[in-house]
Parts: structure tokens; sequence; C-alpha cells
């Protein structure tokens, strides 16, 4: 340990209370941080998630046609040989070690209609095996009801069938347009009613195994998408390139979540303005430490002026201040940073229930945010609670280097 | 040619518009293994001088020359290194390092000069504490020595580092004469030892009768300058 930080540290302990409050406020900015972090972590895990086992998945394969009419859910743009490009996928094994899990899924819209009551909805059609896995509705299924096995079968949203007044054992009629073009209908068994807590998917889905959405819009043995989840997503853009590297030969598309739909963008941008949050409330937290430390300066004139006569060069003044600063800062940070860790690990696991605020909106989001741990933004919280409280102790210090020696050694 | 050299320095404070003068035009040569006391009433400019010699202040006009080296031109960072090299203060009022040891205050320049191992200091850092007869207290912080402990931790601190000139203001100030007395009789035996030049701004008769010469200011200017060992007043 050099001088300098000897000298810092022990003046440090100088006045404990002065110090304790100066490290009490890094503590709780950076508490608050790395609170904030694992909060918005778990929205935005809790958002991607939703968001793309529902939508996109963590990377889709489609034809280029269907990326073109996205929004229309085309059934005309279909990939002929599904089952050949997963089992491609799958013998890569650098790369199916990266995968959770694939499925073919078609999707499509129809109006359902019910004793005079007409209602838009959309079909999410897909192997139910792997859809358990990937939309998760058979743990939303309520009571009475069960998920998907085979044949002409559907589970619909809870509000979907209350408000077309569907009960369990009804029969629905899907009529819709097929990839020949024409019009075909087909009626399924309701055999399960679910109810995920998002009412965006609550009222506008009902999901029927692949092979009867083949058969209804006559495209045999082919998928509209082919929906592929990664153990993590976000490594979605590079695995996504691996995988179109290895099927230049098949004339589709691979993209990744965040390059198809709006959400990811979003995701983004509100990563980018909590980053800027979390950088003024290091400030605010670290501004007592700049009054600290201008109160230090002040204090210890004559310090100044007699270490400076001894030949301690104007760096070394300040680099002795700003180090005094500076360990405030780390001190505070790392406790404020392991304070935070141990809340949101509890919370990593309990949750926070935000059903109540959550019940109406119209988002990808579940009631229960469980918030993310990230050893990484624990590591950056400490460095910014640190970088910060040099930064602010740097223009009191910089009144310490500047003062004349004579001047010093005048004050009392 | 002399250690110092001070050719006609003036120095004048400014007080709002009104211009305080300091020192009026001092002309002063100093020997290596001088030990000079400065006396004079408060305000005659004592310590403004000693301030001047040591580089933390500087003349409004004149020079100051260090073994023929104008110091009055040197930038600050050569001033520092100036300081570093060739200078030790004792203050009046002791200004230890309130969160260092008595060791740890009296090895700072040693540590600042950065020439020495850890085993060194610690030798040299030992024998001076030895000196000035605090080897029992090396471990105590400053707020455990009383008035005349302290000012022995400032003199060894000072002449640690075996500096060419020390300069002293009031340094038996708030001191008894028992302590004055074993005090200087510290720095006559580095004087007489190691030629050692000792600049004093007292009002301590007993610093005066020690001294080999004595300085009278009065009102800025050189009132005498009288040499006891040669006699020779000029």
């Amino acid at each position: 340990m050099s001088f300098i930080q000897k000298f810092a540290i022990r003046n440090v302990g100088r006045n404990k209370r002065r110090s304790m409050l100066a490290v009490i406020s890094v503590t709780l900015s950076i508490l608050l941080i790395v609170f904030l972090q694992g909060l918005i972590g778990g929205f935005l895990d809790n958002l991607v998630h939703n968001y793309t086992k529902n939508e996109t998945g963590h990377i889709r394969i489609a034809t280029k046609g269907f990326e073109e009419k996205v929004k229309f859910f085309p059934v005309t743009e279909n990939i002929k040989n599904p089952q050949q490009i997963i089992e491609d996928i799958r013998n890569d094994e650098s790369i199916n070690k990266k995968i959770k899990s694939i499925s073919q899924r078609i999707t499509f819209g129809v109006l359902l209609t019910n004793e005079g009551n007409n209602k838009q909805a959309l079909a999410y059609a897909g192997d139910p095996e792997i859809e358990k896995n990937l939309l998760m509705l058979n743990n939303s299924i309520l009571p009475g009801g069960r998920y998907l096995e085979a044949g002409s079968e559907a589970i619909v949203g809870k509000i979907l069938a209350d408000d077309l007044g569907y009960k369990l054992g009804d029969e629905i009629s899907v009529m819709t347009q097929g990839s020949d073009y024409a019009l075909h209908l087909k009626k399924f068994t309701i055999v399960g009613l679910f109810d995920t807590g998002l009412r965006m998917y609550d009222e506008r889905i009902f999901q029927i195994p692949l092979s009867s959405a083949q058969e209804l819009l006559r495209m045999p043995g082919q998928a509209q998408q082919i929906v592929i989840m990664l153990n993590n997503y976000h490594h979605s853009k590079r695995i996504a390139q691996e995988i179109a590297s290895k099927l230049e030969t098949y004339d589709v598309v691979v993209s990744s979540w965040k390059e198809v739909g709006g959400y990811a963008m979003w995701v983004d941008m509100a990563n980018q303005i909590y980053n800027w949050i979390y950088i003024v409330i290091a400030f605010l937290g670290a501004f007592i430490i700049a009054n600290i430390m201008m109160m230090v300066v002040l204090e210890r004139r004559r310090e100044i002026g007699i270490i400076k006569s001894m030949g301690f060069t104007n760096g070394q003044v300040l680099s002795m201040f700003v180090s005094e600063g500076m360990l405030l800062g780390f001190v505070g940070s790392i406790v404020g940073a392991f304070v935070g860790l141990g809340i949101v690990t509890f919370l990593h696991f309990h949750g926070i229930d935000f059903s109540k605020m959550m019940g109406g909106i119209e988002f990808p989001m579940s009631n229960i945010i469980y918030l993310r741990v990230n050893f990484l933004s624990l590591l950056i919280a400490i460095l910014l609670g640190t970088l910060v409280s040099t930064i602010v102790s740097f223009f009191p210090s910089r009144r310490a280097e500047k003062m004349k020696i004579v001047d010093s050694l005048k004050s009392v | 040619m002399p250690l110092l050299e001070l050719q006609g320095v003036i120095k004048n404070y400014m007080k709002g518009e009104q211009i305080i003068p300091a020192l009026r035009g001092v002309d002063l040569s100093i020997e290596k293994g001088d030990f000079l006391s400065i006396v004079g009433p408060s305000g005659s400019g004592k310590s403004t001088l000693l301030n001047i010699i040591g580089c933390i202040d500087t003349p409004t006009e004149g020079k100051v020359l260090y073994n023929g080296d104008d110091l009055t031109i040197l930038s600050d960072k050569e001033k520092t290194f100036y300081r570093k090299e060739n200078i030790s203060f004792i203050f009046q009022s002791f200004n230890l390092i309130p969160v260092l040891t008595v060791r740890e205050n009296v090895e700072l320049p040693l540590i600042i000069e950065k020439k020495f191992s850890k085993t060194e200091i610690f030798e040299k850092v030992t024998k001076i504490i030895e000196i000035v007869g605090l080897e029992d207290m090396a471990e105590r912080f400053p707020r455990e020595l009383s008035g005349g402990q302290e000012q022995r931790v400032a003199i060894a601190r000072a002449l640690v580092k075996n500096p060419l000139v020390v300069l002293a203001d009031e340094p038996t100030a708030n001191l008894d004469s028992e302590m004055s007395e074993d005090i200087i009789s510290v720095m006559q035996k580095m004087n007489e030892e190691i030629h050692t030049t000792f600049i004093f701004s007292t009002h301590d008769p007993l610093v005066q009768k020690h001294a080999k010469r004595v300085i009278i200011l009065r009102d800025g200017m050189i009132a005498s300058d009288e040499r006891k060992n040669h006699g020779n007043a000029q």
C-alpha cells in the first residue's frame, strides 16, 4: 500500500461520523441501482420471455414472403420442408446444445362466431408436446379442463370464451382461407380454458394441434414458421447467424427476435434510459461526498501547507484527497451492492406480485416479476459508485492542489 | 559563494487597494553552517523573510540566490524540488499530522524524497527519534504527547533528511525554558556536527543567546546584523 493510500485511509477514519454519512449515502444509491437493475432486468426478461415464446421465438425461421407480410399471418407463404430443416439444425452439435426447443408453428387470424356473437381471434397451432415448453398454456388451464392431446381439440382463452359464450366441451367452428386460397371449415372441441393473466392473450388466442391446422389450411407437412427458443436469449443474434449459414441451401430467412417485431427496440430503449437513470442516481448519492470533501479540504488547509512545504507535489496532494473520496465511494458501493444483491436474490426466488397493477394492461407481462440476478451488473454498480465518487471528489481536491502554501499555513 | 543570498528583496501584500509593505529591501548573505537568529517585533517581516527563503512565498521585487541560482524565477515544480532537497521547516505550533504516529510523522520527509529503502528509512528514523529522546513514544499519536514532545517530533521530522537549511519559525514559543534549552542543544549539535544551517525567527532570548549570528529586523529592514563568534557587526 502506498503512503498516500495509507494516509487516505487514516484520514477517512478521522471523523468517523462524517465518513459514515458519506458511505451511507453511496450505499443507498448503489443499493437502489442494484435493486432497479434487478427489477428492470426482471421486467425485461419477463417481457422478452412472453413476447418471444408467444410471438417470434428467440429465433424465427420463415420464408421471405412470410416476413414481408408478417402482420397478416399469411398461410400461403410456408416452409415446405420444416422437418428437414429442424433435423439439419439438431444435427449440428455446437448449435444444438444452445437450443432449448424448436417448434413448427402456424398462426392465423379467424372470425369466431357463436350465438350471434362475433370476435376476431388468433389461432396458434403447434405440436402440443413441444408447445408445452413454449407457450406453456398447459400451466394456465382452469380446473375441469385439460391440455391438448391430439385431433380436433382446442384450448381457448378464458376471456375469449366468456365473450363468445363458449363452455368446456362446446364445439367451435373455425372457417378460414387455406393455402389454396379456398375457404375451409373445421370444428374443434374445447377441452380446456386457459387464464394466463395476460389480457392480450386470454381474450384473443386459442390453441389447436399443428396437424389439425395443416389439415384445415391445406398445407400438409408444411409450417408457417419454425420457432427456436435458446438457453440464453442474449446470444440470439450470433446463433441466428450460425443457423443462417447452416441453412444457406434452403429458401428461408433466419431472424433473431431483435430483428423482428417492435418489442426489441422497446427493450433496447428501456435499457439505455435506465442506464442513464443509474448514472444520475450514482451522482446523487455521491453528491454528499463532494460536500464532505469540500469541508475536509477547508478544515485541513494548514496540513496541506505543511505537507507541501515538505515537498509534496500538487499532484500528490490531489491524489491524496481524491483517494479519500474514492475510498468512501468504494466502501459505500461494496456495502450497497451486497445488500442490494441480498434483496435481489430473495426477490429472484420469491418475486414481486404486480397483479393489481397489471390487471388491465395490454402488455405481454406476467403478474409476478422475478428479479434478475446479474453479477456483471453488480460489478458495474460497484465500479460506477467508485468512479462517480472519484469524479465528484476531484473538484474539491483541485482546490487543495491549488492552495498556496503560505496562505494555508496562516489558516487556523 | 554564500549558501543563500538575498538581494534587494521587497515584499508587499495587498489589502484591498492598500499596499502593505512587509520587507522593504533586504540584502542578506547566509553562509553554510550559520546558526542565525532573526529577531524583531511582530510585523517586522521575520516570518515573511523565512517564507521567501523557503520558497513558499515569492518576493515582489529582488532576488533570492541559492548557491548562485535565482530561486525567484523557478516554476512551482522546481520550487517543490528545491524544498524537498534542501529545506526543512519547524513551525511554532508544531504542525504534526494528527493521523500519523510519531514514527510516521518523522518518516514523512524521507518517503517524499523517495531516495531510501524501507530499512534505511526505519534506521534513520529510529536514530533521530533517539536523538530527540522519544524512543518510547515512537508509536504514539501526536494527541498523546505533551507540547515539548510534539516540538521534538517536529524537530526530528525537520532533521531526519539532513537538510542543508532548517527554517524555524518561533520553535520554542510554546515550550518551557528547560525544554527550549533541550531542543536548542539538539539543533546546535546538528549544526556543529554536520554543519546544517539554522535560521530562526524568534523572540526567545535563549535562542538569541545560542545563536552565532543575530539579525534584528525592524519595519521590514535589517536594523543590525551581529556575528557573535567573529564579533563583526555589519
